[in-house]
């Protein structure tokens, strides 16, 4: 999902209850609001694809998903993204009784964009590793067949990547798996 | 190191050909060649203090390090590279008997610019994979402290960041140490105020 940074500066508070009245969407890093714009085809057909796939495995289990508008707030360091697909397992947390603003996500994936491709590969994948629930970032291109893994162990993450539409990812966490003909169904691109 | 992308296209040889008449470094891929450009002073600075690092504990040993200068080529997808730092060990191999283009790195190493942290991290990374040698990569900040290092595990790879200066990261496939209170000497971030020379003494 395009974003452009925007000056001001708001307290986390201030944000959320700004971005509780917005008519658009705003992620925030580091006491700046981020400006969220819309995606392009292909970047929504995936999203679905992926939310689909997973969401028909995980119907009788305790995990669920979510697309794009689930705000996820990173207690350690105050900040609120919009991650195009989420999973999480168990008891949803929520920041406060609007139940609108999740802290314990497992699964996070995002759709890569030219213009956000540095961001999600380094300042919000270092922000995304601050929660403690993450088990898995998952990267996913859209103008190729590219899925990118991140798996956490203990310390460390272990990176798996996949180029071809009969390669399936494992996904451990929640016990799914994302089969790439799925995730670039009728979304057309380069095969890798 | 910045990088800007030019829309001329070539061939591998048209680009090889070229590239070793300029008087300016451009990379290739995709049959695309990347014009680049000067680094600043921290970049240049880290990038020698990890040379500094490497070279003295490589001295007597079969590896070879290489700054800046060194064109690395992956064969299977036909692109050319210079990487800020690049470790070869045993036998260096070389495209052809001009022996100034190397395929087989086993370690490398990129200082991130603002303006390439996404090429570093995206597509030059998935060219690098593709070279059977590499074992190791390792993306080092300029704007604060933090090391990423990626370590070949068959297929996949491990990465573990460091994020303090006290912390050693060590490359397993050349029997280094990097101390991140050398990579980051003499390098002062705005926000701390105090020289990291300082801090890691």
């Amino acid at each position: 999902m395009a974003s452009t940074a925007a000056q001001t500066y708001l307290p986390p508070k201030e944000y959320l209850a700004f971005e509780r009245k917005a008519t658009t969407k705003h992620e925030y890093l580091n006491g700046q609001i981020v400006a969220m714009s819309g995606a392009s085809f292909a970047h929504n057909f995936i999203t679905v694809n992926i939310a689909t796939s997973l969401n028909v495995q995980l119907m009788e289990g305790e995990c669920r998903v979510a697309t794009s508008d689930m705000r996820v707030k990173v207690t350690e360091i105050d900040s609120y993204f919009y991650p195009d697909v989420v999973v999480v397992c168990g008891e949803p947390r929520a920041e406060d009784d609007t139940f609108d603003t999740l802290l314990n996500p497992t699964l996070i994936v995002e759709v890569l964009s030219p213009s956000t491709e540095g961001y999600d590969r380094g300042e919000k994948f270092e922000h995304y590793q601050q929660i403690v629930s993450l088990k898995d970032y998952i990267l996913i291109s859209q103008d190729e067949v590219q899925v990118e893994h991140y798996c956490r162990q203990e310390f460390e993450w272990l990176q798996s990547e996949f180029q071809g539409l009969e390669d399936v990812l494992s996904l451990l966490s929640i016990g799914c798996e994302l089969r790439l003909s799925d995730i670039y169904r009728r979304v057309e691109v380069a095969s890798g | 190191m910045a990088s800007t992308a030019a829309q001329t296209y070539l061939t591998p040889e048209e680009y090889l050909a070229f590239e070793r008449k300029a008087t300016t470094k451009h990379e290739y891929l995709n049959g695309q060649i990347v014009a680049m450009s000067g680094a600043s002073r921290e970049h240049n600075l880290i990038t020698v203090n990890t040379v500094n690092q490497l070279y003295t504990q490589l001295i007597d040993g079969a590896c070879e390090t290489y700054v800046s200068e060194m064109r690395v080529k992956n064969h299977q997808t036909d692109s050319y590279t210079y990487p800020d730092i690049v470790v070869v060990c045993d036998e260096p191999r070389f495209e052809d008997d001009v022996f100034d283009t190397l395929l087989n790195p086993i370690v490398l190493i990129e200082v991130l610019s603002p303006s390439t942290e996404a090429y570093d991290r995206g597509e030059k990374f998935a060219h690098y994979r593709q070279i059977a040698a590499l074992q190791e990569y390792v993306l080092v900040s300029q704007d604060r402290i933090r090391v990423e290092h990626y370590l070949r595990q068959g297929t996949q790879w491990l990465l573990t960041e460091f994020c303090g200066l006290q912390e050693v990261l060590s490359l397993i496939s050349i029997r280094c140490e990097l101390r991140l209170s050398d990579v980051y000497r003499r390098i002062t971030f705005p926000e701390e105020s105090t020289t990291l020379t300082e801090v890691g003494k």
